[in-house]
């Protein structure tokens, strides 16, 4: 932990062992960049100690990765003259050729960036209406805008790339969507009942936000308790590979939901080879996880301020470490396991900060990193980041009784990078677009589909599971997708001991969440009972 | 102590039943730091003497010292990282074995920092050893730390000088 030379590349660890490919070399804008096979074009990047990949349209401000897994563009780059690459999701190959899509200097590109930031023309989003009148204007103001945001040069046409495969489809019982534990638990208990199952995710292996979890897992015996996460999603994994009902389509991201119970989804193959896959089955559960929330604080876009699992996916699945010295916001369960899973990467914590009172997170978590050191500062707030393309520190501040920043209470702290860790959100869009009923249960983290006690929604034979049903965790994921998949299966076909084994997971469930600190969640779930 | 569970540390003196003197000079046994009734059941299921009781899942745990014969059991299955083991020597020193999950393991002679719970400088400590339990990735290490017998009831972490 102290001891290590830095270096980005984690070596040793107590936990996980990186095995890394082939060494290659690629090009970020020229510049020969060392890296491993296997490596994102963003981790490879940041291990090189770059970490601004582009620059924000209108302001110029710069931009590195923020989610690191494919959700939030902030990370977008040419390659290979390819526009717009999502380079966190993408893997470095020999020879490549990566670019920042900055803008080339131009007169007038200068002339409207300071007329922006001094306000002179409409605000956000103002061009998109002032611009688009008549047919003659808009061809010009296009080509302006284009040639201004650095988007202006039509890459030369790659002979390799861009070629259509042709499409698949896939018809059967049971589609899932989302491979973490609720999902795949979903899919195994769908499978027992003898359905034909598609378990589709868009990651290149099953387990969800397991895969990043070094630490070992609460819960009951019966649910893997005690196991550590990443072994957890390796268990679920194998034990799903074992069902010749079950097809596990991999690198596949479900985009859209279509009239007849068809699913469009896209399979990756290689960099820029995909294939479209169209979905048809008689029932459906989404259990797509959750998103990252974020915070408003000044220079929140800074290179360097990430989301809490960007860089758990940097660090726990690249190895390769975010920083020196991290400074964390938000002392929930994931932001206190984020801390120690950064001082097991031999990187240093200065503070986690978290506005409420108290922690919000379970006390061990919190034990865990305070005996190691850790301040955690409650009742505070972050105030800005500092630094000029990268983080280089951050102000702090003290919150009255009202959550307001108290005056004078105001502290520059030392780090290199910040996580966001301030919560999530249930993923709800593909249910919202199948015509799923939403409800606000802020007790469940937001918006979710309306579902009932046998996790089917206000569709019937739409049923969701996990995170996406209200977060919570692992072994209730677990429990929520085997009620999900026996639910979806006893519309199809009689049972009677699936239906005996449905009702104890039931149970289960009820048992799980009887303790003074599942009350919000109790509270959540009744209000997104239907009616 | 609601107070101090949210800001994440305890005292000596919020654990409540220690085992006595003489029970600490027979041998190891564990100390269950777990104060918070959260839905995990880990450490009953490892306890091969059925010296840890829980009702529900959500309970906490508890100790029988007469049944714990300190086979370090509990302390490697806690997720939590709670559970940590002590006893006195025949000549009145003071042992604690703790969960250490980092790379720079001490090596056994070293001279090292004891720290409390809030990670402040409690006195040195020799280490007597260091030890990993479990395969793969049920694998944890732990030190073995010799200290003055007053101490073991705070000295929950080590740092390396
Ligand atoms: C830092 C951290 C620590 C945690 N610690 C614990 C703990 O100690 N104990 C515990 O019980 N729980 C813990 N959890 C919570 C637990 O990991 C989650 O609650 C659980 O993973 C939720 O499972 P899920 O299957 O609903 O979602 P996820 O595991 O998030 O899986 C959803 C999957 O769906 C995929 N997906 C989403 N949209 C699409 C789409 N359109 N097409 C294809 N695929 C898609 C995602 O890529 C993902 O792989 C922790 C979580 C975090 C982040
Ligand atoms: S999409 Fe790449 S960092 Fe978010």
């Amino acid at each position: 932990m102290q001891g290590e030379r830095y270096s980005p590349r984690i070596q040793e660890h107590p936990i996980l062992s990186f095995e890394r490919g082939r060494k290659i070399k690629f090009f970020f804008d020229g510049r020969e960049i060392e890296a491993y096979e296997g490596e994102t074009i963003t981790a490879a990047l940041y291990a090189a100690g770059i970490r601004q990949l582009t620059e924000s349209l209108k302001y110029r401000r710069p931009r590195g990765f923020f989610c690191a897994i494919g959700k939030c563009s902030s990370c977008l780059a040419q390659v290979d003259g390819v526009s717009n690459v999502k380079t966190c999701v993408t893997l470095v190959k020999e020879g490549m050729d990566v670019r920042s899509q900055k803008r080339k200097f131009s007169l007038l590109g200068s002339l409207v960036s300071a007329a922006l930031k001094r306000g002179l023309f409409p605000s956000v989003g103002g061009h998109y209406k002032k611009l688009v009148g008549g047919p003659l204007v808009w061809p010009l103001a296009r080509r302006a805008i284009k040639a201004m945001a650095g988007f202006g040069e039509f890459p030369e046409p790659n002979p390799t790339l861009g070629k259509f495969l042709p499409s698949e489809t896939w018809e059967g019982d049971l589609v899932v969507i989302g491979g973490g534990p609720a999902g795949i638990s979903a899919a195994l208990y769908g499978a027992k009942l003898g359905l034909k199952v598609a378990l589709v995710d868009e990651n290149s292996r099953l387990g969800g936000q397991l895969v990043k979890q070094t630490h070992r897992f609460f819960g009951s015996k019966e649910y893997y308790a005690g196991t550590r996460g990443f072994e957890i999603g390796r268990i679920l994994e194998k034990e799903a590979a074992s069902y010749s009902n079950i097809t596990v389509l991999l690198d596949t991201t479900v985009f859209g939901f279509y009239p007849g119970n068809i699913l469009g989804a896209v399979q990756k193959i290689d960099f820029c080879k995909e294939k479209m896959v169209k979905l048809r089955a008689k029932r459906m559960v989404f259990a797509t996880g959750a998103y990252e929330r974020t915070l408003i604080f000044e220079n929140n876009d800074l290179p360097g301020v990430m989301g809490a699992g960007g860089v758990q996916t940097l660090m726990n699945v690249q190895g390769i470490r975010p920083g020196k010295n991290g400074l964390i916001i938000g002392a929930g369960n994931v932001g206190l396991i984020l801390a120690y899973q950064l001082l097991q990467a031999g990187v240093r914590v200065e503070a986690v900060i978290e506005a409420m009172p108290g922690v919000g997170g379970y006390f061990v978590h919190a034990a865990k990193i305070r005996r190691a050191g850790v301040p955690i500062l409650t009742s505070h707030t972050i105030l800005k980041a500092l630094g000029k393309g990268s983080v280089e520190g951050a102000v702090v501040a003290k919150l009255d009784d009202k959550w307001n920043p108290l005056p004078g209470s105001e502290k520059e702290l030392e780090c290199d990078f910040i996580c966001v860790a301030v919560g999530l959100h249930p993923s709800f869009e593909l249910p919202y677009q199948a015509g799923c009923q939403l409800k606000y249960v802020p007790e469940l983290g937001g918006m979710v589909p309306v579902h009932d006690q046998w996790m089917e929604t206000s569709v019937p034979g739409i049923y969701i599971a996990g995170d996406t049903s209200g977060i919570e965790e692992a072994s209730t994921a677990i429990l929520g997708g085997r009620i999900a998949g026996l639910s979806a299966g006893l519309s199809l076909v009689k049972d009677r001991e699936a239906e005996k084994l449905r009702s104890e997971f039931v149970k289960a469930l009820e048992e799980f969440r009887d303790n003074p600190l599942s009350a919000k969640i109790r509270e959540g779930k009744k209000k997104a009972q239907p009616r | 102590m609601e107070k101090r569970l949210r800001q994440g540390f305890i005292t000596s003196e919020d654990l409540k039943n220690l085992p006595d003197k003489e029970r600490l000079k027979k041998g190891w046994v564990a100390v269950i730091e777990c104060p918070q009734n959260i839905p995990c059941d880990a450490c009953i299921y490892a306890c091969k003497t059925q010296a840890l009781e829980m009702k529900t899942v959500a309970d906490l745990p508890v100790i029988n010292y007469d049944k714990c014969i300190g086979c370090f059991q509990c302390m490697h299955a806690c997720p939590g990282v709670a559970i940590f083991m002590v006893r006195l020597t025949d000549d009145g020193k003071g042992m604690v074995s703790l969960p250490y999950e980092f790379t720079d393991l001490p090596k056994a002679g070293e001279t090292v920092d004891l720290l409390n719970r809030l990670g402040e400088k409690l006195g040195p400590a020799r280490v007597i050893r260091t030890f990993s339990m479990g395969k793969d990735a049920a694998k944890s290490s732990y030190v073995t730390v010799e200290t003055a017998p007053e101490l073991i009831w705070d000295a929950r972490f080590i740092r390396r000088r």
